[in-house]
């Protein structure tokens, strides 16, 4: 019951949901880079919402199923193919015994996820001829490729390039009109964007004084001013500390969107507060939990109805 | 931004899912054991919602499960309430057994290749900026930034650079200064601070950091130039 890496990509790995507790060692977080696409798949295969998965950028990797499982991929179109078959975002799909999955061509987005019911064992990078182990056994044997009818709308995170963000401790050495620049103004992200920082392209900021900060926490999303004037959006990978100004932080229900971007994507700040930072993520928690109970009740039908089948 | 004045320190947001306490605007010991005990403090005794720790210099940061805290009543506010209470509470000044590592550094050359720039920039002698960087015995004031970096204060002022415009990838044992720090790199990673010597001293063990906040570091140098 394991599937095998056919052919690695260049950044795939298998993810958890951030590590917590050890941050007072230096030892960072992680964790899965769009948290709100991951949660959707394992909530499409009936998981539970922060199991295990595959986070798979591009050029991506090459999979082959050794056991027939049920898959959901959500977040970037990279044109999946099962077999020479195209493959539909958003929705569970039941994958055939030695099926082989490709992503052919990235269409939009940067990051997608591909769940499976039941989990993976094991974290980290993927090696290529490595075996995953499926963390449940599974009833599953499937000759034939089976998309379900049903799939989850993810279509409210529009592909705007709008992105609320806090301001930071730091926000008031920014001169004014770097102020005035920063909101409002679209950026574009460089290619100098990984899982730790996306840096963004823009008129060089200034500051008001060019003293030195002490070394302080920073968090996913805090957005830190460099000294040659630009800026990084720190990500899932991101130090647990760091010494430059934190001049805003980009509020967690918004870092799924800008996860998504990539290279030469527009960005644009807007200030908001605490409250609607807290309003919006409870929005989107709902919204997935939502999702979760849908796809539980109809796999559980769609299993009564076809279990002779499967 | 939330931040508030209270009895000598500041309560500030840190995005939406952390807030940080400061409890002075400099690197002082003192300061740092403040630091320290209110860390074991919430450590021992943790507050519902709060998922890590990341004690520094002179702050704590508690960050927190935002969808725990977007339920309650008052959202973030019920947190700081919880917060300031234990602020209240007295506290023992964290007081560590205070282990003492002995770092052998060779200084300059491709290992230490800011040295030089250091010494341009600074008007100082290679060899007076050598024995300014391993006269004081250092204090471990925090671990952060990568595993098991250890950020050692307080440098000599006559030192003081700022950190490069650009962050570049570091050797593992790149010792570097910056502003009032100095500190050593244990693993690959970019960085921004002005590398002027290598060790070899081991830094980390199965990935888990040796140098702990509140022990101690003295360099000692094994060449001269």
């Amino acid at each position: 019951m394991s599937l095998i890496i056919h052919k690695v990509g260049i950044l795939d790995t298998i993810q958890h949901f951030g590590m917590k507790g050890l941050q007072s060692k230096g030892i960072r977080p992680g964790g899965v880079m769009d948290q709100f696409s991951a949660s959707i798949a394992n909530a499409l295969v009936g998981n539970k919402l922060n199991e295990d998965l595959l986070e798979i950028h591009f050029p991506a990797c090459e999979i082959i199923f050794k056991k027939s499982c049920i898959i959901a991929l959500v977040g970037a179109h990279f044109s999946a193919k099962l077999n020479e078959k195209y493959l539909p975002l958003n929705r569970p799909i039941l994958i055939p015994t030695n099926g082989k999955l490709q992503f052919v061509a990235p269409k939009s987005g940067r990051i997608v996820y591909l769940a499976i019911q039941g989990g993976l064992v094991g974290q980290g990078r993927l090696i290529k001829n490595s075996e995953i182990a499926f963390k449940k056994k599974t009833k599953l044997n499937s000759s034939s490729l089976h998309i379900f009818p049903w799939s989850a709308d993810v279509d409210w995170q529009k592909d705007s390039p709008e992105i609320h963000v806090i301001q930071g401790r730091e926000w008031e050495r920014l001169n004014e009109e770097s102020q005035r620049k920063f909101c409002c103004k679209p950026f574009k992200l460089s290619h100098h964007a990984d899982r730790m920082g996306y840096r963004l392209q823009h008129e060089l900021f200034h500051t008001r004084t060019q003293e030195e900060i002490i070394s302080s926490a920073v968090n996913f999303g805090t957005i830190q001013l460099l000294p040659n004037g630009q800026t990084i959006v720190l990500m899932a990978d991101h130090q647990t500390t760091g010494g430059y100004p934190r001049i805003a932080h980009v509020i967690s229900a918004d870092l799924p969107k800008l996860a998504q971007k990539s290279p030469g994507d527009e960005v644009v700040f807007h200030l908001t507060d605490q409250e609607t930072a807290e309003k919006e993520w409870a929005v989107q928690q709902k919204h997935i939990r939502q999702i979760q109970n849908i796809s539980q009740l109809k796999l559980d039908e769609f299993f009564q109805k076809n279990s002779n089948q499967l | 931004m939330i931040s508030e004045n209270l009895k000598g320190y500041d309560i500030y947001a840190l995005g939406d899912s952390a807030i940080t306490i400061e409890f002075g605007k400099s690197i002082h010991p003192e300061t740092n054991d403040l630091v320290i005990a209110r860390f074991k403090q919430f450590q021992e005794n943790p507050i519902k919602g709060v998922l890590d720790l990341i004690p520094s210099y002179h702050s704590l940061t508690l960050c927190y499960d935002l969808s725990f805290v977007a339920k309650q009543k008052m959202g973030l506010n019920s947190l700081i309430d919880q917060v300031k209470l234990r602020l209240e509470e007295p506290i023992e000044l964290y007081t560590n057994a205070s282990k003492l590592h002995e770092v052998p550094v060779v200084y300059g050359g491709k290992n230490g290749s800011d040295l030089l720039r250091v010494s341009q920039e600074k008007g100082i002698d290679l060899n007076e900026i050598i024995r300014l960087h391993a006269e004081p015995t250092y204090r471990v004031y925090m671990l952060g930034f990568i595993p098991g970096f250890a950020y050692l204060g307080e440098l000599d002022a006559k030192l003081t650079m700022p950190r490069k415009s650009s962050p570049q990838p570091m050797m593992p044992g790149s010792i570097g200064i910056a502003g009032l720090q100095t500190g050593i790199y244990p693993s690959f990673s970019p960085g921004g601070w002005n590398i002027i010597g290598h060790t070899d001293y081991p830094l980390l063990t199965n990935g888990i950091p040796i140098l702990q906040a509140g022990d101690r570091v003295k360099f000692i140098p094994l060449n001269q130039l």
